[in-house]
C-alpha cells in the first residue's frame, strides 16, 4: 500500500513542476449586504475559462500566469462581478457580490459556470434555503430534510418521516454534519419534523454518490449543513409565528466588519396552548409534549489570513405524562447537542487550512415512576473530534485536499435502572463502549485537459475498540442468540485495545465533457462505516441504539459504482442528469428475531445481533430549473434494494422496508409578482415492503387468535402520493407616508419586511398508508367473523398559516 | 424497551391528532403453509390437556363449523414421563354428560358455554397427573405429520404476601399487590393468573370470571430480580374482545372493593416464558409502525404453539378498602 500512496503522490507533484512565473489570486466571496461568506460561488478567469468555486468558508484560490486577467465571480441570486486585475505577485482580492435587485431577477446570471456539467461531482445537490422557504410546508414548518427527500435517490421513511434513505441505504448511513459536527438524530417527534431550523442555515450540500475522500465514516451519503455566520454589517432579526411553533433569529456585528454573531431559536407550543385546558383537568397536570432548537454562532476575523468560528446547536424533545392521583409519571427527553470551533488559516496564498474541534452528543432517556416503582432507561453516543483539512491550489488544473482527524467515541447502548422501594432490580453494569477513530486522506481534482477532469483520492481509516470493557463470551455451540449462555467473562482494562480495523478507501470520480452543454461522469468509491444503528423498529426512532464496531461487529463496508449523463438546456436554464448506480453493503446489523433489549441484562448488546449484507441499484432522472420566475425540479428514481441475514429467512434476500421501485417528485415555485409566490409539490412512491401474517391459529386456552407471518417484507402497502401547495404573500417593503414638508404621499421603506405563508398539506386528501393492522369483524347474525387488514392513515388535508418577519 | 416503544407509539397516535382515519384495504395475501398447532399444559396434580389444531388461511370466514374444523381429530398423542409412556385420549364436548361438561370446563379453564359453542375436542389422560420436578416429553402423529416437544413442571414459588390497594383517587377500584422472594437460582420464570370468583349482583351463583385469566405482561423472568425479595402489582386480566360491561367501562382492568380473587402464579420454563411474552407482544403491537412483526417462538418441533408445565401456588384475597 505504501507503494501505491507513494506513486500517487509522485504523479501529483510531478504534474506541478511546470508551474513557472505564475501567481496566486486568492479570494473570499461574501454577500455585500450582510457580509455572509458565499459557499459555492464561481470564480474564474474569463480568457482561459479556468477556475472553480468557493469552499465551505467562501474561499477560493487560482494560480494564473503573470499579466492582466479579467476575473469573474458569480453566484445564483447575485449580480455577477467582473474585475480586471494585473498579476505581478500573489494577490488577494476579496469580492462582495450584490444580491440581485427585483428588476434584475428575471434576467439571470449570464456567467453561471454550468456546475452541472463541469464538476467531477456526481449525485451532488446544493439547496438554497430561501427557495425551500417558498415550498409548501407541513403545518407551516419549513423542513430542510423533507425537501431533500424530494430529490431523486432520496426517500423518506413513510408519511411525515424525516428519516433519510439514500440510494437504498439505511438511515444510519448518512453523515449529517452541522458546521462540521455530526448530528446523530435529525428528527423531532418521531420524524414528523427535522431538527434543522431553516432560519439558521446558510447552505445545504447533499452528496449521494462519488463521495470524495475528505468525507468518511458513512456508507451512503453526506449531508453537509453550514450555519449562517451572522450579519457582519448591521444588526438584524427575523422570525415567524406558526401554528405549532415560533422562531426568532437575531444577528449582527460585534466588531463591525470583523466579527458577528447569530442566535436562532424555535419552540413548539402545543403544550402551552393546551395548558389552560390541562389546568381545568388537574388529573393530568404536567402532561405534554414540546420540542425546541437553539442555534448560536460567533465568528471573528483576526486578520486577512485568520478567522475563527464557534457554533453550537442544542435541541430537545420532551414528552411527559402525569397522573398525580395515581402517583404515576413518565418523562421522556431526547435530543442532540453539538459544538464546533473552527480556525481558518491561509498559508501563503495557495494553502487554505481549516482546523475543527467538535463535540457531538445524542441521548435518549425514559423515566417512569409509579408509587415505589422507578424505571430509568438511558442510551446515547458522544463524540469528541479534532480534524484538520487543507486545500492547496497549486495550479488552475489542480485542487488538492488533504487532512487528518481523530474521533473519540463513547457509546452508552442501553443503560437501565429499576427499583421497587428499597429493592434495586438487577439491571447489570451500565455498559459504556469507547473507541478511537482516525483518518488521513488526500485527493486531487485534476483537470487533465478541457474535456477530462478527475477527482482521485485515498482515505485511510483506523478504528479501535478500547477498554475498559467487559466481554461476555457466549456458548459457541448454541446458535440461538436469545437462549445461549455466557461461558466466560473477559475484563479489559482502560486503554486496552480489544479490536482494531484498518481500512483503505479509494475514491475516484471523473468527468468527460462532450461539448459545451453536456458531459458524462463516472465514479467508483469504497466507503467504510465503523458505527452501526441497531433498531427494533422498521423506522428510525429515538430509541435506536448506536453501536461501534467491536470484536463481534465488523465495520460496514460498501462499494458504489456510478455513471451519468449531464446536460444543460436552453442556455443553462435547465440542468438535467441521468445517473445509474450500484451499491454493495457488507456487515449490516440487525437484532435477532425475538430479541427484547430487556434480555440484555449482564450481557453485551452485540451478542444479540445478527449480521448480513445488502445491495441497491437504480437509475435517477433529475431535471432542475434553478433560475427564472418559475423554478423547481422533477426527480424520478427507479431502484431496488435488498438485504440478506443468515439468521433471517435462511439467508435468502428480502426487500428492505424502503425498497421503492418508483419514486417521483415534482417541485415547483413560481413568482407571480412582487407580492405573490406560489409553490407546489407532488410526490408518488411505491408502497413500503412489509411483513403480513399469512395464517392464523386459535389458542383456545388463551382465548385469542395468533398470527403466523409470511416472509419478511414480502407484501406491499398501497402506493403513496400527495399534493401540497403553498402561497406566500409578501407585504410590500415600502409604505406611503405624507411628506410633512410638501404634504404629498411619498413611498418610504417599512422597518419590518413581512410575509404570510399559506400551505395546504395533502390537498386532495389522499389516505396514504401509515400502518396496516388486523381487525376481527364479527357478524353475529350469520355466526361468522372475518379477519381483515385495515389501513391507518395519519394526515388528511391540513391547512396552515405562518407569519414571517425580518427587520 | 418494547414498553417504552408502546408509550411512544401512543404518543404518536395522540399527536397525530387526531385527524387520522382508517379504512379496510384489500391485499392479496398468499395462503400460508398449514401447520399443526399445540396448546398443551400440564399442571401439578392435574391431568395433561392438549388442544390440537391447524393453522388457517385468511380467506375463509370464521364460523362455528369452520372453527370446529380447525381442530385435529384422530391423532396419536403420547406423553413420556421418566420411562413410562401414556397414550392420551381424545375427548369431545358433544360426547360428555352435563356433569362431565362442568368438570371438563373447570379442567380446561373455560366456561361451559364456551366449550359448547364449538365442538371442542382435547387430548387428555386420567392415568397420570402433573408432578413438580418431572419432565414430560410429548409426541404427536397426526395427518401424516409428526411433531414433538418437552416440558418440565418447575417448583412453585409461594408468595410472601398479597393485598389489594385502591388506585389513585378512585374510591373502590384498585390492583393486587404482592411480595415475592425469588429463589437464589437463576432461571425462574413466572406467569400470573387471577380470577374473580364472586358473582355479579344480578347473576348470583355465577363467578364474575369463568376461569383464571392472565393480565397483559403476565410473564416475567428472574434476570432482573434473581434471589431478591420485591414488591409487584398486577391489574385484572380480561378476556380478549370481551363484551362484559365492566370490561368496557371505567372498571375495565381494575379489581373492585368486594371482589373475591383467586390468584394463581405459576412457575414456567423459559421457552414458555418466551412463548407467552411473544403472544402478548403480538396482541398489543398489532400493526404498530415501531415494531417488527414477529412470529411467536414455539417449543413444538415441527409445529406451532406451546407445551408447558405449570407449577402453581394458589391464594385468595377479598378486596377491602
Amino acid at each position: 500500500m505504501k507503494k501505491t500512496i507513494f506513486s500517487f503522490l509522485f504523479v501529483l507533484t510531478a504534474s506541478f513542476l511546470f508551474a513557472q512565473n505564475k501567481f496566486t489570486l486568492s479570494c473570499y466571496v461574501t454577500d455585500a449586504s450582510t457580509g455572509e461568506t458565499l459557499i459555492g460561488a464561481n470564480v474564474y478567469d474569463e480568457a482561459s475559462q479556468q477556475g472553480g468555486s468557493t469552499n465551505l468558508y467562501g474561499f477560493y484560490a487560482i494560480v494564473l500566469p503573470e499579466g492582466k486577467h479579467r476575473v469573474v465571480a458569480s453566484f445564483i441570486g447575485y449580480e455577477s462581478y467582473e474585475y480586471e486585475v494585473e498579476l505581478k505577485s500573489n494577490t488577494r482580492l476579496d469580492i462582495e457580490l450584490k444580491p440581485i435587485s427585483k428588476t434584475l431577477e428575471t434576467i439571470e446570471i449570464k456567467a453561471d459556470r454550468k456546475k452541472n456539467i463541469e464538476g467531477t461531482q456526481m449525485g451532488t445537490v446544493n439547496m438554497e434555503v430561501e427557495k425551500i422557504k417558498t415550498l409548501p410546508a407541513f403545518l407551516g414548518e419549513v423542513d430542510i430534510i423533507k425537501t431533500i427527500q424530494l430529490l431523486p435517490g432520496v426517500q423518506s421513511g413513510g408519511e411525515g418521516n424525516s428519516g433519510l434513505y439514500v440510494r437504498g441505504g439505511g438511515p444510519d448511513q448518512n453523515l449529517i454534519l452541522l458546521d462540521g459536527a455530526v448530528v446523530y438524530n435529525v428528527s423531532h417527534l418521531f420524524g414528523f419534523f427535522s431538527v434543522f431550523n431553516a432560519d439558521a442555515v446558510k447552505n445545504i450540500e447533499l452528496i449521494k454518490g462519488g463521495i470524495p475522500a475528505n468525507y468518511g465514516g458513512r456508507l451512503s451519503s453526506v449531508l453537509d449543513i453550514s450555519m449562517n455566520d451572522g450579519n457582519k454589517k448591521e444588526f438584524s432579526g427575523s422570525g415567524g409565528i406558526g401554528l405549532i411553533s415560533s422562531r426568532l433569529t437575531l444577528e449582527g456585528p460585534v466588531q463591525k466588519g470583523k466579527s458577528s454573531f447569530i442566535v436562532s431559536g424555535r419552540r413548539t407550543y402545543i403544550d402551552v396552548l393546551l395548558a389552560p385546558l390541562a389546568a381545568n383537568n388537574p388529573d393530568f397536570d404536567g402532561t405534554g409534549y414540546f420540542f425546541y432548537d437553539l442555534n448560536a454562532k460567533f465568528n471573528h476575523t483576526f486578520s486577512d489570513k485568520d478567522k475563527v468560528f464557534v457554533s453550537g446547536y442544542f435541541g430537545r424533545d420532551r414528552f411527559s405524562f402525569r397522573d398525580p392521583a395515581a402517583d404515576f409519571s413518565i418523562n421522556v427527553p431526547w435530543g442532540n447537542a453539538t459544538t464546533s470551533a473552527r480556525w481558518n488559516h491561509i498559508f501563503g496564498q495557495k494553502l487554505f487550512m481549516n482546523t475543527t474541534g467538535t463535540f457531538s452528543d445524542y441521548d435518549f432517556s425514559f423515566r417512569g415512576e409509579q408509587e415505589q416503582f422507578v424505571f430509568n432507561l438511558f442510551s446515547g453516543v458522544r463524540d469528541l473530534t479534532l480534524k484538520t483539512d487543507l486545500t492547496w491550489y497549486p495550479s488552475p488544473r489542480h485542487n488538492v485536499k488533504f487532512g487528518a482527524g481523530h474521533i473519540y467515541h463513547t457509546f452508552r447502548p442501553n443503560n437501565l435502572e429499576a427499583s421497587s422501594g428499597d429493592t434495586d432490580f438487577i439491571t447489570g453494569e451500565k455498559e459504556k463502549i469507547h473507541a478511537n477513530e482516525s483518518h488521513i486522506y488526500i485527493l486531487d481534482e485534476y483537470a487533465v485537459n478541457d474535456q477530462l477532469k478527475i477527482n482521485a483520492g485515498l482515505r485511510l481509516s483506523n478504528f479501535a475498540h478500547i477498554g475498559p470493557f467487559k466481554r461476555f463470551l457466549k456458548d459457541p455451540n448454541n446458535e440461538n442468540i436469545t437462549t445461549r449462555e455466557t461461558i466466560d467473562i473477559i475484563d479489559y482494562a482502560r486503554g486496552d485495545q480489544i479490536q482494531s480495523y484498518l481500512r483503505l478507501e479509494p475514491r475516484l470520480s471523473m468527468r468527460y465533457k462532450l461539448n459545451a452543454n453536456s458531459s458524462v461522469k463516472a465514479a467508483v468509491t469504497r466507503n467504510v462505516q465503523f458505527i452501526h444503528l441497531a433498531s427494533l423498529s422498521p423506522i428510525a426512532l429515538p430509541t435506536d441504539l448506536w453501536l461501534p464496531s467491536t470484536d463481534q461487529i465488523k465495520p460496514q463496508d460498501g462499494y458504489q459504482f456510478n455513471a451519468g449523463y449531464f446536460r444543460d438546456f436552453a442556455d443553462n436554464t435547465f440542468n438535467a442528469s441521468v445517473e445509474v448506480f450500484y451499491k454493495s453493503m457488507d456487515n449490516l446489523v440487525a437484532y435477532g428475531d425475538g430479541v427484547n433489549p430487556e434480555d440484555i441484562i449482564n450481557d453485551n448488546v452485540d451478542n444479540f445481533l445478527v449480521f448480513g449484507d445488502g445491495y441497491a441499484f437504480g437509475a435517477e432522472l433529475f431535471i432542475n430549473k434553478k433560475i427564472g420566475r418559475t423554478s423547481g425540479w422533477i426527480g424520478y428514481t427507479w431502484s431496488k434494494t435488498e438485504r440478506r441475514f443468515e439468521a433471517i429467512l435462511d439467508g435468502e434476500y428480502f426487500p428492505a422496508r424502503y425498497d421503492r421501485r418508483h419514486d417521483l417528485s415534482i417541485v415547483a415555485s413560481h413568482k407571480l409578482n412582487d407580492k405573490w409566490t406560489f409553490g407546489l409539490t407532488w410526490v408518488y412512491g411505491t408502497g413500503d415492503a412489509i411483513s403480513l401474517a399469512e395464517s392464523w391459529y386459535l389458542l383456545p386456552q388463551e382465548g385469542v387468535f395468533a398470527f403466523e407471518y409470511g416472509d419478511r417484507n414480502s407484501q406491499r402497502m398501497r402506493a403513496f402520493h400527495r399534493f401540497d401547495a403553498s402561497a406566500t404573500l409578501y407585504v410590500s417593503p415600502n409604505k406611503f407616508k405624507k411628506d410633512p414638508s410638501t404634504g404629498e404621499e411619498i413611498e418610504v421603506p417599512r422597518k419590518w419586511e413581512t410575509n404570510w405563508n399559506f400551505s395546504i398539506y395533502n390537498a386532495y386528501n389522499r389516505a396514504n398508508p401509515y400502518i396496516l393492522y388486523y381487525d376481527i369483524f364479527a357478524d353475529p347474525g350469520n355466526e361468522q367473523a372475518n379477519i381483515k387488514v385495515k389501513q391507518l392513515s395519519l394526515f388528511p388535508i391540513l391547512p396552515s398559516v405562518t407569519w414571517n418577519f425580518k427587520f | 424497551m418494547k414498553n417504552v416503544l408502546k408509550y411512544l407509539f401512543s404518543l404518536v397516535l395522540f399527536s397525530a391528532l387526531l385527524a387520522s382515519c382508517t379504512k379496510e384495504v384489500f391485499i392479496d395475501i398468499p395462503e400460508g403453509e398449514q401447520k399443526l398447532v399445540v396448546e398443551g399444559f400440564i399442571i401439578t396434580n392435574s391431568p395433561p390437556v392438549i388442544f390440537l389444531s391447524k393453522s388457517q388461511s385468511f380467506n375463509d370466514p370464521i364460523d362455528p363449523e369452520g372453527l370446529a374444523n380447525t381442530f385435529v381429530s384422530g391423532a396419536s398423542v403420547e406423553v413420556h414421563v421418566e420411562g413410562d409412556t401414556y397414550e392420551l385420549e381424545e375427548l369431545c364436548v358433544s360426547t360428555l354428560s352435563p356433569t362431565e361438561l362442568e368438570l371438563a370446563a373447570e379442567l380446561l379453564g373455560l366456561s361451559v358455554e364456551e366449550i359448547q359453542a364449538i365442538d371442542l375436542c382435547v387430548y387428555t389422560s386420567l392415568d397420570f397427573f402433573g408432578e413438580e420436578g418431572k419432565t414430560y416429553d410429548l409426541t404427536i402423529n397426526a395427518e401424516g405429520e409428526s411433531i414433538s416437544s418437552r416440558t418440565k413442571i418447575d417448583y412453585a414459588v409461594p408468595l410472601d404476601s398479597l393485598w389489594f390497594e385502591i388506585w389513585g383517587d378512585t374510591d373502590s377500584l384498585g390492583f393486587i399487590w404482592g411480595i415475592l422472594t425469588d429463589p437464589d437460582t437463576a432461571g425462574n420464570n413466572y406467569r400470573w393468573y387471577s380470577q374473580r370468583i364472586n358473582a355479579y349482583p344480578n347473576e348470583p351463583g355465577v363467578p364474575k370470571d369463568s376461569r383464571y385469566i392472565p393480565p397483559s405482561n403476565s410473564v416475567s423472568e428472574d434476570s432482573f430480580f434473581d434471589g431478591l425479595q420485591f414488591e409487584f402489582g398486577y391489574n385484572r386480566g380480561q378476556e380478549f374482545n370481551s363484551n362484559k360491561v365492566d370490561d368496557n367501562n371505567d372498571e375495565s382492568f381494575f379489581f373492585k372493593v368486594g371482589d373475591t380473587i383467586a390468584v394463581r402464579p405459576v412457575s414456567i420454563r423459559f421457552d414458555a416464558y418466551r412463548f407467552y411474552r411473544g403472544l402478548e407482544e403480538q396482541v398489543t403491537t398489532n400493526g404498530s409502525p415501531f415494531s417488527l412483526p414477529e412470529n411467536i417462538e414455539s417449543n413444538i418441533e415441527g409445529g406451532l404453539g406451546i407445551w408447558a408445565g405449570f407449577g402453581p401456588t394458589y391464594d385468595t384475597i377479598i378486596c377491602t378498602p
